[in-house]
């Protein structure tokens, strides 16, 4: 793993947004496509890439059934560049790769990923959207920590709202693991493992109870990770919001992520329930070109300009 | 009743006094001398309640025992010694009626330990708790 430590540590100022959406079905291929457009619109030239792999279906909201190339192409080395796949969506500024679909692509062999990841980095676009796949893989993680800024979609149901909790720990452990394997510091990564079992470790369940132990370990190392911690600032988006109490469910997430992870969330979102969606996807059209005006595509534009603040 | 209560006392009268009391009443109890042996128990056992018996120690015991309080904000504690001394553990998320002082009142002890528990059981997240209880729940952060 040395190289992805490397790469994250190195190069996670890049252009990369990821979209997360741990509990599938929250909507986070839509916002994904029609962020996208959003984006292109305020002038940024922008490539939305589906890494949903195995499950792939960005290119179908633009409604693009037919390309000659996908991300499959690229990974099985018919293609050298990863710009050598991108699609014209037939949208100003903004072009899309379309996900791989071939059995056995969801676990990519190291070196692929890594590859994956490089030329990622080296698209030549202002923005590069990442539509993940949903779940708490160590791919998606991965993924999500080398992107400068990740939007972590939910919606108010009480599944979605865990999903997104057990992401973002899954995402802080790991970060930490690689860390303190890089500093080498055995000590603290047992007791980052009983930290896992914060049952049977009570003293261990909130990061700061974590973070105070591990001073009296190595308070050096132990204050350059809290710093590595302080950078994981997700913006937290609650999708399908009907009501206030709907719209709340985000602070409490919010609350959660702080008092026992140490993270805060950078922005708390909403987008409102809108049947402009369902319409939308029925068309195999985006929101944004059909109903620019409606309230998804207002919420949309909102979490658009705050990305680009 | 189920659950440890790990007591933490250097003197030894008053802590086997608070171990008997609470023996007697059926809770299960283990008393340790030491701060570092106490902090290892509550890491190892999970204890439901811990008894800091603060008597009178010293600045620095004190302000140890002041900052595990801070961490254990998932664990009911009780605090007992000199009123000159619990005046110290404002603000350590400490609920004001298990800060205890002298003289030491082995049945207020109990009925506190009690209490303890009993909230406990009825704290456990039903149909109308809150969303954030239910999160607690089942992440359990509870």
């Amino acid at each position: 793993m040395k190289e992805l430590r490397t790469t994250t540590s190195m190069e996670k100022q890049k252009n990369l947004i990821a979209i997360i959406g741990p509990k599938g079905g929250v909507g986070k291929t839509s916002i994904s496509a029609n962020l996208a457009i959003a984006l292109s619109r305020m002038g940024k030239k922008v490539v939305a890439v589906d890494l949903d792999l195995g499950a792939s279906n960005l290119h179908a909201v633009f409604g693009i059934r037919d390309s000659k190339y996908s991300l499959d192409d690229f990974v099985q080395n018919r293609v050298k560049k990863l710009s050598d796949i991108i699609v014209d969506t037939g949208l100003k500024n903004l072009g899309i790769i379309r996900g791989g679909d071939v059995p056995g692509i969801t676990n990519m062999q190291y070196q692929k990923k890594m590859k994956l990841v490089r030329h990622l980095l080296g698209l030549d676009f202002d923005l590069v959207i990442l539509d993940l796949a949903a779940g708490v893989s160590h791919d998606v993680v991965d993924f999500a920590i080398i992107a400068k800024k990740t939007l972590l979609i939910t919606t108010p149901e009480v599944p979605s709202l865990l999903n997104a909790y057990s992401f973002i720990k899954v995402a802080v452990f790991r970060r930490l693991t690689f860390f303190f394997k890089y500093k080498k510091c055995p000590d603290i990564l047992e007791l980052l493992e009983r930290a896992k079992d914060f049952e049977n470790y009570p003293l261990l369940k909130t990061m700061e109870g974590f973070f105070r132990e591990a001073r009296e370990i190595n308070a050096d190392v132990t204050d350059s990770a809290k710093k590595i911690l302080s950078g994981i600032t997700p913006f937290l988006v609650v999708n399908r919001v009907r009501t206030g109490k709907d719209a709340n469910t985000g602070k409490v997430i919010q609350g959660l992520m702080q008092n026992y992870l140490g993270i805060k969330s950078s922005e708390l979102m909403t987008i409102r329930e809108d049947i402009a969606v369902e319409k939308a996807i029925a068309r195999m059209k985006p929101v944004m070109t059909e109903t620019p005006h409606s309230p998804f595509s207002r919420d949309i534009e909102q979490i658009a300009l705050k990305l680009c603040e | 009743m189920s659950g440890l209560v790990v007591i933490f006392s250097i003197d030894e009268i008053r802590g086997g006094i608070t171990q008997k009391v609470l023996k007697r009443s059926g809770f299960e109890t283990l008393l340790l001398r030491t701060i570092l042996r106490a902090k290892d128990a509550i890491a190892k056992h999970a204890p439901k309640v811990v008894i800091f018996d603060i008597g009178s120690y010293f600045s620095e015991e004190v302000n140890e025992i002041r900052s595990l309080c801070g961490a254990l904000e998932h664990t009911p504690v009780i605090v007992l010694g000199n009123r000159s001394i619990t005046g110290r553990f404002e603000g350590t998320g400490i609920r004001v009626e298990l800060v205890l002082s002298d003289p030491l009142d082995p049945e207020l002890i109990v009925e506190k330990v009690k209490e303890v528990f009993s909230l406990k059981v009825k704290g456990k997240p039903s149909e109308g708790d809150t969303l954030e209880e239910d999160l607690k729940h089942f992440l359990k952060l509870d």
